[in-house]
């Protein structure tokens, strides 16, 4: 057994336990127990893949999250989520097109099933078929690019070696991440489907992408492309913070500039991975807190509820790009690297950015300490 | 610490009111107040008496600098004290004290009177720094110090907004000259590398030439900070203004002390300004200037706070006058008698005005003769000496001091003591036509009649006894009264210190009466005449002398309207507009940005391709 088959097994097993669960006998508990163990026992079987583990470790948190409030039939969900994360995986440790062509099918369609896993929410559907007509779209464009690509070298290994076909798989690629101009689904989506499935999208979803930018080599006549989509993504997403209520929305905005600073670190010095964790950690903490807190009203949460505004607040602080908080250091580490390799405009303009969305998290911030 | 202690007690005075006067009664805050004072008084008599001449104390290293690894400069907070800060010395606390005592009646019953005590405080201890600074910039600490004293005093009653701007004035006149003593101090500072006086004037001596350009720069520098602060031409215009503070700030800051930092500057740094014949000659003729122009501006001006404003720039003319000859002891004894009967005239007047409802204008104030039998006497003294009449009064002695010696002066000359005599006459004259019309006045009928038209205008005021005013001085203004009367008489006759032995007995030894100085006394007995016989109301309405010659117009334009619209420009915040723009520019570009989130997956779908499109349509160009 290779590594590879060893480090999805946890999860296909997984998936076999809740469907034959499924079939015979439905236990909640237990189901929910497979998932958790299944994702947390995956994360030991990925020992030199940083990305996979990370996969894991969202997964976990993410069934962990389920169990506050279980959504029905579980053992259905459990199905979907594992899948969708195996795809993650598969994506993580893909070498060549074809495994990370099934592995982005893999990881996006269950998506779709989850967003409308309450089929009769007339949203939930709406969103789950925006994201379909949309996600649909962009598989088809990366998988154009890949088709270019292979017509190009014959050759089936990550390199992105004709221009036109490494442009256009990157633009897929910018779509799912988000990445503005090819934004516009995201906060809509974001909105509109489970907070559950928000959360698996916000880190499972942008992990396993930022992943592929990782294991690609960036080649050099790209550089232009990138580096409009960079800009554009850090000054669309920080503005569109300003004025934003809703929270998933103005997550979903708030996504939009940080995979911006994603592409900056991609560009710069090609870490991604230590921006993505970083990234991953404070997003998570706002997720868990406003399904831990199930639709309470944030204002004034600072005297009701310390704990739980405690950890918002960290999460906003990190998002803000704080000192000491996780994103702060990423971000340092990003503009030290912009500055190095003489980047000025990246560098201008991802200050710029940051400074423009601080107001947008203050005003949360402010809100949940206020006193009423 | 002797020295130290001197400026130390207001200083404590000064914080303790701060920190306290909210919580401790009327009576706590003008002991607190006065005992500062007093008490500073003491120890400047103790060192006077205790201290050895020329005695410097250093206190602490203030600012070290290091100009390069051999050559170290430092900046040392000292004092020092010889003849000239020990007279200042004397004058200053010995006036503060009688006229805190008299604040005390004059301000009773006033809400902020905490304040007032905590202001006059930090001025005596800036005084006090000023006089016995040891370096330029301890005496600039000083300087400062007064000059904001100064703008709070004026402007102490600040519900009526022009008192603010006449605060605001004096200090934008004085601080013209401040930024010129600055230059000064730099230029001193470029060429010595230091800046302690004793040594400055040493080296001044050992390496500037006389007439050499870099001396009379630094003098005439030096020179336009004490125009500044001494009210003289061209920087005059704040000082009529500044009366609207209360009567007792005009009499301490305006009248003996503050005032007269000019004069004492000039002459502490005299060992610079005689290596500058030109600022030398300078300093005589804005003096001559400035006593003849303020002398008949005082001649017409109709209130007894404004005639004293004038007087007061007038006598601090002829100390220039005796400084600019070189006559530096007879300037600082001419300083001296000054004090004593201008603080006189003053509180007088203050009590005219506790008496009669803050009420100073010579249309409605007056006959006072047998009314407040105090002030009249106070007056009277404290007008013969202001001109100078023969061998009875102090400011005779000193006047004709400054007259001969400018007489004799190479500077001088007979043009300069010319002036200073028709300036006697003028003193005399405007002296007692204050003085008949303030208690000989038939009422307001001389008045209006002269006038013609608009005697409703000015109503005179309800009489003692029938209106309610009353005419009864408490004895925290007696005692300044009486001690400031029996020193405006015998303040010239004994030396203070061996500075000021230009004294009776000087006189009357060293000199035999001579033809300029027979003319001089007769001219001011003229002018004394002319006051007492013509009994002339001249009640002013607006011209050109009330206003100064029309340079206060000047300055009007130039300066102060200038400078009121920039602040009200900023005021506004200009800068913050740019934040506006960028708050403006960030809402609307979100604005547009949201425009975009229509939410129809078509839309969506139609962007996406158009933006892969422009993209790689963008790319293809590049």
């Amino acid at each position: 057994m290779s590594l590879f088959e060893l480090s999805i097994l946890p999860m296909a097993l997984g998936i076999v336990l809740l469907l034959g669960q499924a079939t015979f006998f439905r236990q909640t508990k237990l189901a929910l127990a497979i998932i958790l163990l299944s994702s947390a026992v995956s994360f030991f079987c990925l020992p030199d893949n940083l990305f996979g583990q990370l996969v894991a470790l969202s997964t976990v948190v993410n069934a962990l999250l389920s169990m506050l409030n279980p959504p029905e039939p579980v053992e259905e969900y459990g199905v979907l989520l594992l899948s969708s994360s195996l795809g993650a995986l598969v994506l993580c440790q893909a070498s060549d097109w074809i495994y990370l062509f099934v592995g982005i099918e893999l990881l996006t369609l269950p998506v779709y099933g989850l967003i409308a896993f309450e089929h009769r929410n007339a949203q939930n559907l709406k969103a789950a078929v925006k994201y379909f007509v949309l996600a649909g779209l962009s598989s088809a464009v990366m998988l154009l690019g890949m088709g270019v690509l292979y017509a190009q070298s014959g050759l089936l290994d990550l390199s992105l070696n004709n221009p036109l076909g490494g442009a256009l798989f990157l633009m897929g690629v910018a779509f799912k991440l988000s990445v503005a101009p090819f934004y516009l689904w995201t906060p809509d989506v974001y909105e509109d489907s489970p907070l559950l499935v928000t959360a698996f999208l916000a880190t499972v979803s942008k992990i396993s992408f930022a992943s592929i930018l990782a294991s690609l080599s960036l080649s050099l006549n790209l550089l232009p492309i990138l580096m409009l989509m960079a800009i554009l993504s850090m000054l669309v997403g920080a503005f569109l913070t300003l004025k934003t209520d809703q929270i998933t929305r103005f997550l979903a905005y708030s996504s939009v500039a940080h995979m911006g600073y994603v592409l900056v670190a991609w560009i710069t010095d090609g870490s991604v991975l230590f921006y993505m964790t970083s990234y991953v950690i404070s997003v998570l903490s706002i997720f868990a807190m406003i399904l831990w807190l199930d639709g309470e009203d944030l204002v004034g949460l600072w005297g009701k509820k310390p704990l739980p505004a405690l950890f918002l607040i960290f999460g906003f602080f990190s998002l803000m790009g704080l000192p000491i908080t996780p994103i702060f250091w990423a971000k340092y580490r990003v503009l030290t690297a912009a500055l190095v390799g003489d980047y000025t405009i990246l560098f201008g303009t991802m200050i710029l950015s940051s400074l423009i969305a601080v107001y947008g998290y203050a005003r949360f911030i402010t809100r949940i300490c206020q006193r009423n | 610490m002797q020295l130290a202690l001197i400026p130390f007690f207001p200083l404590l005075s000064f914080v303790a009111l701060i920190a306290l006067s909210k919580r401790l009664s009327e009576n706590q805050v003008t002991t607190i107040g006065v005992a500062g004072i007093v008490l500073s008084f003491v120890s400047a008599l103790l060192a006077l008496i205790l201290l050895p001449e020329n005695y410097r104390e250093i206190l602490w290293t203030w600012i070290p600098f290091y100009t390069s690894e051999s050559n170290t400069a430092t900046i040392q907070m000292g004092f020092y004290l010889d003849s000239l800060s020990a007279v200042m010395l004397m004058v200053v606390t010995f006036i503060s004290s009688l006229i805190a005592l008299f604040a005390t009646s004059y301000m009773e019953d006033d809400a902020e009177i905490g304040w007032f005590f905590a202001c006059i405080n930090l001025f005596v201890a800036s005084m006090l720094i000023l006089v016995l600074g040891d370096n330029l910039l301890v005496l600039f600490l000083g300087w400062e110090g007064v000059g904001l004293c100064s703008y709070l005093l004026i402007g102490f009653w600040r519900n009526d907004i022009e008192n603010g701007w006449a605060a605001m004035k004096a200090f934008l006149a004085t601080r013209i000259g401040d930024v010129f003593l600055l230059f000064g101090i730099f230029l001193i500072f470029s060429s010595f590398g230091t800046l302690s006086i004793q040594e400055v004037l040493q080296l001044a001596e050992n390496h500037w030439q006389t007439g050499s350009l870099i001396a009379t720069y630094t003098a005439l520098c030096i020179l336009m900070g004490a125009v500044g602060k001494s009210a003289q031409i061209p920087l005059q215009i704040w000082l009529a203004d500044a009366m609207r503070g209360p009567t007792p700030v005009s009499a301490l800051i305006h009248a003996a002390t503050m005032v007269t930092a000019g004069v004492y500057l000039i002459a502490r740094m005299g060992g610079i300004f005689e290596l500058s014949p030109v600022a030398q000659t300078a300093v005589l003729w804005i003096g001559a200037l400035t006593l003849l122009l303020a002398g008949v501006a005082a001649l017409l001006q109709n209130d007894i706070k404004r005639v004293l404003a004038y007087s007061t720039m007038s006598q601090l003319g002829y100390m220039f006058l005796a400084l600019g000859a070189g006559a530096y002891s007879a300037g600082i004894f001419h300083l001296v008698t000054h004090a004593c009967f201008k603080a006189l005239l003053f509180l007088a007047a203050g009590a005219v005005g506790h008496l009669r409802g803050h009420t100073y204008s010579l249309l409605k104030v007056n006959n006072l003769r047998y009314e407040i039998p105090w002030v009249f006497w106070a007056f009277l003294i404290g007008l013969s000496s202001l001109s100078a009449l023969p061998f009875v009064t102090s400011g005779f002695y000193s006047k004709e001091l400054i007259l001969s010696q400018v007489f004799e002066s190479s500077y001088g000359g007979t043009l300069a003591w010319a002036a200073g005599a028709f300036g006697a006459l003028l003193t005399g004259f405007y002296s007692f036509r204050l003085f008949m019309l303030l208690f000989y006045s038939k009422g307001l009928s001389d008045v209006s009649q002269f006038l013609k038209k608009g005697a409703s205008d000015f109503p005179p005021l309800a009489k003692g006894g029938q209106g309610g005013f009353s005419n009864d001085l408490s004895w925290r203004m007696k005692v300044p009264l009486g001690a400031l009367m029996v020193l405006a008489v015998i303040a010239g006759f004994f030396p203070i210190t061996q500075i000021t032995d230009a004294s009776v007995i000087h006189f009357v030894a060293a000199r035999t009466a001579s033809w300029p100085e027979w003319i001089a006394v007769s001219l001011g007995l003229l002018g004394i005449g002319i006051g007492v016989w013509k009994l002339y109301p001249m009640p002013i309405t607006d011209n050109i002398w009330m206003r100064s010659l029309g340079i206060e117009a000047l300055y009007e334009r130039v300066l102060l309207s200038p400078y009121r619209r920039l602040s009200y420009f900023m005021k506004g915040d200009p800068i913050r507009a740019v934040y506006h723009l960028g708050v403006w520019l960030s809402i609307s570009v979100q604005n547009l940005l949201q425009s975009f989130q229509t939410g129809r997956t078509l839309q969506y779908v139609s962007a996406f391709v158009a933006a892969m499109v422009v993209l790689l349509a963008f790319w293809a160009v590049i």
